[in-house]
């Protein structure tokens, strides 16, 4: 080879290697213009609907609670579901930590079953590397058996900027690429203790689908950024673990555990919320987050105005 | 025999690529979710190989590894059998020498190379071999081996990476690209301090070409030397018969000037049974037998020389030993010098650590969260590139022990993910004026949050949740530091060499974590739920 050809090979080599990136497009949407579609306001028939199953199999509760609340109606035929575990932590299910591999694999059964052409399980993992994780908690498999593709965001371009007009303090977040090919998305977190916010439900999962959430801690108020940031994720469904429980040491664990054998679900993320915190003995009151997104109308999260169905 | 030289250097390159692409962390299968070594294969397998930088090891830690030393016979056996021939035929710098070689010089071998120049490679073997005498070794500079294997993981592995992920983002290929590539890639970008210096070196190394072929393998390697020396005994050697007509075409031909006078003479320190001459003879005269009678060239060192390089080698010693960052640990009332020297978990006591060290970087190409970073100066001289944990890169998870399974040297010796509870390394402790809990009173406690052993409690003072560090239960991982929300690129939580308990036993740092841990220390008991299960 010659010289001069090299040359021209390694250019075009270094030229080909730029070319990918650009045809990603542009990493930020144009001013106005949301990444994602504005989350749309939660109908008020919808609101403060809580339907509760109870039993010794998750798969059997998801599907008799979602058929309560009046099943996947919202998922398209061919369409693409988004579903967001909590699987942050290396821990085995039993140390209930993180989303019952069961209830997940339960959940991406009944998407395809109602039509979705597509089905992903997207976690930010804490732990790393994010293959173990997803082994251990064994939703990576339990998952990708039932039909789902699973993404792990362990680098920042897997993530694109968001606005969030609606929240108080928060203006601007990162979201997960992949919520921007969806037109479902499902959130399925474990109902924990957690140290800093008291307890970890539905709202405080959504921190898991943005790159940095550590930032939100040193923000004026965690309570509101959690709020604030359901404001701007178009949410279809939340399904709140609640099989097992953890007590203590939440939310990596491993603690104390419980075993209520409950599946929570709820077109209202806030509602959903609100019911899960009763099964520590507390009040939606105690958890922060909760009130404020009541404040900013996500959904209904006094106690009282509730409609708790048992399935 | 010149093609199946040809053949043989490219296996071991191949196999050497090969390893290099699997050190890297695998998750088990069957579910459990135990990260293994991808292939299960000894990846460093060629490290281990090395008679210098083993018995440096050995020598300078003052500790004798008998795994390391055993794994170091099968090169020094084959020198007593065919002399270089690991260089001419195993050693995959010689080929990429070779190669670079090739394009270097353009076809016809270039010679400016003084006749004295191919004994430096002594006095560098003499100095690192007094240097490892005194108790520090310094055969990792320039042994080839750690050498190639270091320049590969911080200089080249990344960049290949980030090329690789690139082309992920083709439309068409893209996806079959990434899963090509996800199999010898870890899941994110890796980078590395100093990536340029350790490309540098190489790079240095392969431009010898522009002076002579296989500069480098001729002048400076220290493994070459040793071979070299032990070639003298060696049992197959370069013979020429009768039919010779002292044409010189196989002195032209050799290239590492081994063979001298009309072609007669070979000297069996330099050659490296690469065959050009057996090829090149026109008449055939030339073969490789045992015990031919090839007359011996002497090995003329000079004596000056060789007390200057063990000089040098003396000095670097003395001053490795008594630098401040290797003050010996062993009575656990001196303190590491450098707050910031955190090393892997199952690393020996400091003092042997470094010495036992050969910066191949294998630790840092296998650790999964890239936390594991070359020192610069932070451990003095005698410490650079070796594997410092910077936790605000990444933490040491706790679910692995990938480094202690590749470490050649048993400088980061083998450990189980159980024994990591009472492996200690350091503490986190708290700059209270930089936490966003202690210093504004916001809710955070991220470090409480994703503590791997629970060594975080917290304390309510004032309506706050403020975190404190239970010094028994933290062994200094760093995952906290990893996920601090505040300070940038300082955290509030940092970890410091301060528990490192390295010098103590596996055993005792077992039994001082049982003897001292406080049950209930922890504030955070909830109320009994309000309904349970059945």
């Amino acid at each position: 080879m010659r010289r001069r050809r090299f040359l021209e090979l390694a250019g075009v080599a270094c030229g080909a290697l730029a070319l990918p990136g650009c045809a990603r497009g542009p990493e930020s949407p144009p001013p106005g213009a949301g990444a994602l579609p504005e989350a749309p306001l939660l109908p008020e028939e919808l609101r403060g609907k809580v339907f509760v199953a109870r039993g010794t199999d998750p798969a059997a509760s998801l599907e008799a609670a979602v058929d309560a609340a009046g099943g996947l109606v919202f998922v398209p035929k061919g369409g693409t579901v988004v579903i967001k575990p909590n699987a942050a932590w290396a821990r085995t299910p039993e140390q209930a930590a993180t989303t019952d591999p069961a209830l997940v694999a339960a959940m991406v059964r009944l998407c395809l079953k109602r039509g979705a052409g597509r089905v992903v399980v997207f976690e930010h993992t804490i732990d790393r590397p994010a293959a173990q994780v997803l082994a251990m908690t064994g939703i990576g498999r339990a998952a990708s058996e039932a039909g789902a593709d699973v993404i792990a965001g362990s680098s920042e371009s897997d993530y694109i900027p968001l606005e969030v007009p609606r929240g108080r303090l928060m203006k601007r977040d990162t979201v997960a690429r992949i919520l921007r090919d969806a037109d479902v998305f499902i959130n399925m977190p474990k109902a924990k203790q957690h140290s800093a916010t008291e307890l970890t439900l539905g709202l405080k999962n959504l921190m898991g689908i943005n790159w940095n959430r550590q930032a939100w801690h040193t923000g004026p108020d965690l309570h509101q950024y959690i709020a604030d940031y359901a404001t701007a994720i178009p949410l279809h469904l939340t399904v709140v673990d609640a099989t097992r429980i953890l007590l203590t040491n939440g939310p990596k664990g491993p603690g104390e555990t419980a075993d209520p054998r409950e599946v929570i679900v709820s077109r209202d993320p806030v509602a959903a919320d609100a019911y899960a915190s009763t099964l520590f003995g507390r009040r939606p009151a105690d958890v922060g987050y909760i009130a404020k997104a009541q404040e900013l109308g996500l959904g209904v999260g006094d106690m009282a105005a509730l409609q708790v169905t048992r399935v | 025999m010149r093609l199946a030289r040809r053949v043989s250097q490219l296996f071991f390159l191949a196999a050497f690529l090969w390893l290099f692409a699997l050190t890297l962390g695998s998750v088990d299968g069957s579910g459990t979710g135990e990260l293994r070594l991808r292939g299960g294969v000894p990846a460093d397998l060629f490290l281990r190989l090395d008679p210098p930088a083993a018995l440096s090891s050995i020598l300078a830690a003052r500790s004798f590894v008998w795994p390391v030393f055993l794994w170091a016979l099968p090169v020094v056996v084959l020198a007593i059998l065919a002399g270089r021939a690991f260089c001419g035929w195993v050693c995959p710098l010689g080929t990429c020498i070779d190669a670079s070689d090739r394009l270097l010089s353009g076809g016809g071998g270039r010679r400016l190379v003084e006749r004295s120049w191919p004994r430096v490679k002594y006095y560098v073997l003499a100095g690192v071999a007094l240097a490892a005498l005194m108790g520090s070794q310094a055969a990792w500079f320039l042994d080839p081996l750690p050498l190639l294997f270091r320049s590969l993981t911080l200089g080249v592995f990344a960049p290949v990476q980030w090329a690789a992920g690139q082309l992920s983002h083709l439309p068409v290929a893209g996806a079959a690209a990434e899963s090509a590539f996800r199999t010898v890639l870890p899941e994110s970008q890796s980078h590395f301090r100093s990536n340029l210096a350790a490309l540098l070196i190489l790079t240095a190394v392969l431009a010898g070409g522009v002076l002579s072929r296989r500069f480098w393998c001729r002048t400076l390697c220290p493994l070459g030397a040793l071979l070299g020396l032990i070639a003298r005994l060696s049992v197959f050697r370069r013979h020429v018969s009768a039919a010779c007509r002292e044409c010189s075409l196989c002195r032209r031909d050799c290239r590492m000037d081994s063979v001298a006078g009309r072609g007669q003479v070979n000297d069996p320190s330099e050659c490296i049974y690469c065959y050009s001459c057996v090829s090149s003879c026109p008449r055939d005269a030339v073969c490789v037998a045992p015990a031919a009678t090839t007359a011996s060239v002497p090995l003329d060192l000079d004596r000056r020389r060789l007390l200057a390089a063990m000089g040098l080698g003396g000095i670097w010693a003395l001053s490795a030993r008594t630098e401040l960052a290797g003050r010996p640990t062993r009575d656990a009332a001196s303190r590491l010098a450098g707050q910031r020297l955190i090393r892997p978990p199952g690393s020996a006591a400091e003092e042997v650590f470094r010495e036992r060290c050969i910066r191949c970087g294998a630790c840092m190409k296998v650790c999964p969260t890239n936390g594991l970073q070359p020192a610069l100066l932070e451990g003095g001289l005698g410490g650079v590139w070796t594997p410092v944990l910077m936790p605000r890169v990444g933490e040491c998870a706790q679910s692995c022990s990938l480094c202690g399974q590749v470490c050649p040297t048993e400088a980061i010796q083998p450990f189980t993910v159980e024994e990591k509870e009472h492996l200690y390394i350091g503490r986190a402790v708290i700059d209270r004026s930089v936490c966003v809990v202690w210093e504004s009173g916001k809710d955070c406690l991220v470090c409480d949050e994703v503590c791997s052993y629970q060594a975080i409690y917290w304390k309510e003072e004032g309506g706050v949740r403020r975190p404190h560090v239970d010094e028994v239960r933290c062994v200094g991982c760093g995952i906290c530091e990893n996920n601090c929300p505040a300070g940038g690129p300082v955290a509030a939580i940092r970890v410091t060499c301060e528990g490192d308990r390295r010098s103590w036993t596996r055993e005792e740092q077992r039994r001082w974590r049982l003897s001292n841990l406080v049950q209930e220390r922890r504030s955070r008991v909830h109320a009994a739920p309000a309904r349970s299960g059945d």
